[in-house]
């Protein structure tokens, strides 16, 4: 099989053939595919598709690798460098584009091209800092964020790692992995060598024990669990879709909303006071009263909402309708926010700033 | 054979727009909130923040403008009222229960950030009419301009009167919806249904009240919850404003038929059915039975309700011209009554029936003030006869079917003054709601001197 990146791989000279593919490398490929216990090898293709030996072929260093390179692990580029282009359904998710992807009001709609994640276009634009997070070689720094907001440096992931170690330097972008990252173990400062291990050993589909290491996790998120989309939601409807973790209340670093927590923990503190005095996440809606506005979620059969998901107990699949009874209809950052980047203020999925809570009211029934 | 060949771009656009079509209607595009005085996209709420730049992108009406997701704003940690996060993610908490009497201050009552004049959140607060019942509805001039400075009103005189909040807020415990930290307008009040009826007087679809009972609901917007439903027995009272006619808002007598009213009686009575205590006055309000009939039997409701007069009255414009058509006529509870704060004691309006009370009442049980009050649809001896204002002899004493003959003036009356100058016996001792008066009770008046049973054994006094 071709691998797919950056486009149509027509366009890639390593379609040819494995040319500079070193054996020893692709013996170690090759073992750990083999590796037991793993699920699957979510990049597929010639090694030569992401790796040079030596950063030059033919003596020279082609047009289509990154322009900083030589980069780590023989890489052919950074992660902006695989992942940005325009989605068609391919194997690459593209979570940025040059030009502005297909959104329209939720991102879930017929004819979108974002992912789940949403897209860092908008975030990239000028006097967008809002639209998303400002990931160091995509964007400029935030003009007026010097820090995440909500950054309380206490929350480690599974493997004890703690975002910028506790203490986020003021005007320190945040990068797509490692120390300052999202995806991968923050114990590594590069996010190449923060990741290591998740393009070749990464697991699809049910992750419901994600271990500590950067390949076990949902999307390479360290200690995360979730129900991978093969697709990453590029069509996304009731029935197919990612199906976030979420937990009720009780701490659980495996939950999707456990990730945003360790850089804005202090976003979602309840404290003493008894009654919500932050949006909650992490909440099962189930535990409402029996006349509970939130129990219409969906509707009268309360479907899955792609344009605003709910999280639950069980990820080995994705869920078409969300039980009341428990464990299926828990609130999570992603229920209003795009990880990546959206269209609209503070990343969220829906215009919350420009409307009368629409998105809100797929919960707050009674508040339409 | 005709061929329609479709393009695929169209059907892409058509799938995609129908699509957004469900995300709004499963979003209720039309729902109540939008339909609300909050969430009117030109008058809605929008607060202006001191010190933070004002709320971001978001527009009139938004949710933001009182709920801080992240009790954060711009980033900053918490910010920007109270110090700290507050509940249902409001940006300054809903009540301090330690506040219990008046006056209020904004920072008591989460609804005053923006209901309290000058000094509100609110952008363009001055084009906010949030007046009294007097004048919104009644006609009248002047009055507070706002919700706080109608709460405030004790400050003008030792005799005005309040809804007291904390005792609201303390009873309101009882219903389902209402929280420890619900703020107390809530229990009158759905924040996300509540209607401009400033704006629409005489239109109870934009009321802006709900039941204590049934929060998730407006109240006075459907049939059978409006005045109407007394089957002809409210009577309009007079509208005191230059164009004429009746409450609310001037309504043609002719077309005022109790539909443009949201039944207040039903509303006030989901609280007001039951004795409930008064932290302002240090005593029990009585339970007030609006609904039983039986004229002057001990079970029998309150008159001013729908059990019937009994006995002549004497009674101005426009009940006067409708006694023969009906005889028992319901009143509104805002007939009378202010639902926030009042210049008089009792929340009693500062002006009724078409015209301003004449004195203060001053809920003093030893004078005759309540007169103010019953004197704009009751005729005093100055209506009946040109005799003094607020003098009450001959309804008392000279009417055909007076309660008590005139003689042994000093049974009743203080000493003092000569035959028919006798000092006044204050209104409350015999009148008030639930009040009947028979050998035995009112009993004995603080001067020592025992009423005496009215003519005909018992009377409902009210």
């Amino acid at each position: 099989m071709k691998p797919e990146l950056i486009g149509s791989s027509r366009d890639l000279p390593f379609s040819r053939g494995p040319k500079t593919c070193n054996f020893l490398l692709l013996l170690f490929l090759l073992s750990l595919v083999s590796a037991p216990g793993m699920v699957w090898s979510a990049v597929r293709g010639h090694c030569s598709s992401c790796h040079t030996m030596h950063h030059s072929q033919d003596g020279r260093a082609l047009s289509q690798w990154g322009e900083d390179g030589p980069y780590q692990a023989l890489l052919t580029t950074d992660c902006a460098g695989c992942h940005m282009g325009v989605n068609s359904g391919g194997e690459t998710p593209f979570v940025i584009s040059a030009t502005e992807p297909s959104y329209q009001m939720t991102g879930t709609e017929a004819g979108t091209n974002t992912l789940a994640g949403g897209n860092f276009f908008w975030v990239a634009s000028t006097g967008m800092d809002s639209r998303g997070h400002n990931v160091e070689g995509l964007t400029a720094p935030d003009s007026s964020l010097p820090s995440p907001p909500g950054f309380d440096g206490s929350q480690a992931a599974a493997d004890g790692s703690i975002p910028a170690g506790g203490s986020w330097p003021n005007g320190r972008q945040v990068g797509c992995a490692g120390t300052y990252g999202c995806h991968g173990t923050h114990n590594e400062t590069h996010p190449v060598a923060a990741v290591k291990g998740g393009h070749h050993q990464g697991r699809g589909g049910a992750i419901t024990s994600p271990g500590s290491e950067p390949a076990g996790g949902y999307r390479m998120l360290v200690g995360i669990a979730g129900y991978e989309d093969p697709q990453w939601e590029f069509n996304v409807n009731a029935s197919s879709h990612n199906q976030y973790k979420g937990a009720d209340g009780t701490r659980d670093d495996s939950t999707i909303s456990s990730l945003c927590i360790r850089c804005h923990g202090k976003f979602h503190d309840q404290g003493s006071i008894g009654r919500w005095i932050r949006h909650p996440v992490d909440y099962d809606m189930a535990n409402s009263a029996a006349d509970s506005e939130v129990r219409g979620y969906g509707g009268d059969t309360n479907q899955y909402q792609p344009a605003v998901p709910v999280a639950s107990f069980d990820v080995s699949r994705p869920l078409n309708q969300v039980n009341m009874q428990g464990g299926e209809a828990i609130v999570t950052c992603l229920s209003c926010h795009r990880a990546h980047g959206s269209p609209y203020d503070k990343m969220m999925r829906f215009n919350y700033a420009g409307s009368l809570g629409d998105g809100c009211i797929v919960c707050h029934t009674s508040k339409d | 054979m005709i061929v329609f060949k479709i393009d695929r771009h169209f059907l892409r656009r058509v799938a995609a727009q129908a699509l957004a079509l469900l995300f709004l209607a499963s979003a209720g595009y039309a729902g109540p909130y939008r339909e609300s005085a909050h969430g009117d996209g030109d008058e809605g709420v929008h607060r202006l923040v001191p010190g933070v730049s004002s709320p971001g992108p978001y527009i009139t009406g938004n949710c933001a403008h009182c709920h801080e997701q992240h009790a954060s704003m711009g980033g900053q940690e918490p910010v920007p009222q109270n110090g700290g996060p507050s509940p249902f993610a409001l940006f300054a908490p809903p009540f301090d229960s330690a506040r219990r009497f008046a006056p209020y201050q904004m920072e008591d009552v989460f609804c005053f950030y923006c209901h309290s004049g000058a000094s509100s959140l609110q952008r363009s607060a001055s084009l906010m009419e949030n007046y009294d019942y007097s004048r919104n509805f009644g006609g009248l001039t002047g009055g507070p301009n706002n919700v706080l400075e109608a709460f405030n009103q004790p400050l003008a005189g030792l005799s005005a009167s309040y809804h007291n909040l904390y005792d609201i807020w303390n009873h309101s415990q009882r219903f389902n919806f209402f929280k420890s930290n619900s703020t107390p307008c809530s229990a009158c009040h759905n924040a996300h249904r509540a209607r401009q009826n400033r704006e629409h007087p005489q239109d109870p679809g934009f009321t802006a009240i709900s039941l204590p009972t049934d929060h998730e609901s407006l109240w006075g917007d459907d049939a059978g919850e409006t005045m109407a439903a007394y089957n002809g027995e409210y009577e309009h009272p007079l509208y005191a404003g230059p164009s004429g006619g009746r409450e609310p808002a001037g309504v043609g007598a002719a077309l005022a038929n109790g539909s443009q009213v949201p039944d207040y009686n039903r509303f006030c009575l989901d609280c007001h059915a039951e004795q409930v205590y008064s932290s302002t006055l240090s005593r029990q309000i009585p339970r007030i039975d609006w609904t039983t009939t039986g004229g002057d039997t001990y079970s029998a409701g309150d008159k001013h309700g729908r059990n019937s007069y009994t006995n002549e009255i004497l009674v101005q414009a426009p009940f006067d011209s409708a006694m023969g058509q009906n005889r028992g006529f319901v009143l509104s509870c805002l007939d009378c009554h202010e639902p926030h704060g009042a210049p008089n004691a009792y929340l009693i309006r500062r002006g009724v029936n078409g015209s301003a009370l004449m004195g203060q009442v001053t809920g003093r049980a030893a004078d005759n003030t309540m007169g103010y009050l019953c004197r704009q649809c009751h005729k005093d001896d100055d209506a009946q006869y040109g005799g003094a204002v607020n003098s009450w002899r001959f309804v008392h004493h000279d009417s055909q079917e007076a309660p008590y003959t005139a003689m042994r003036c000093a049974t009743c009356h203080p000493m003092g003054g000569g035959r028919g100058t006798q000092p006044p016996i204050g209104c409350g001792y015999c009148h008030g709601h639930g009040m009947t008066i028979d050998a035995t009770t009112p009993g004995t008046l603080p001067s020592g001197q025992t009423i005496p049973a009215p003519n005909g054994g018992a009377r409902k006094t009210f």
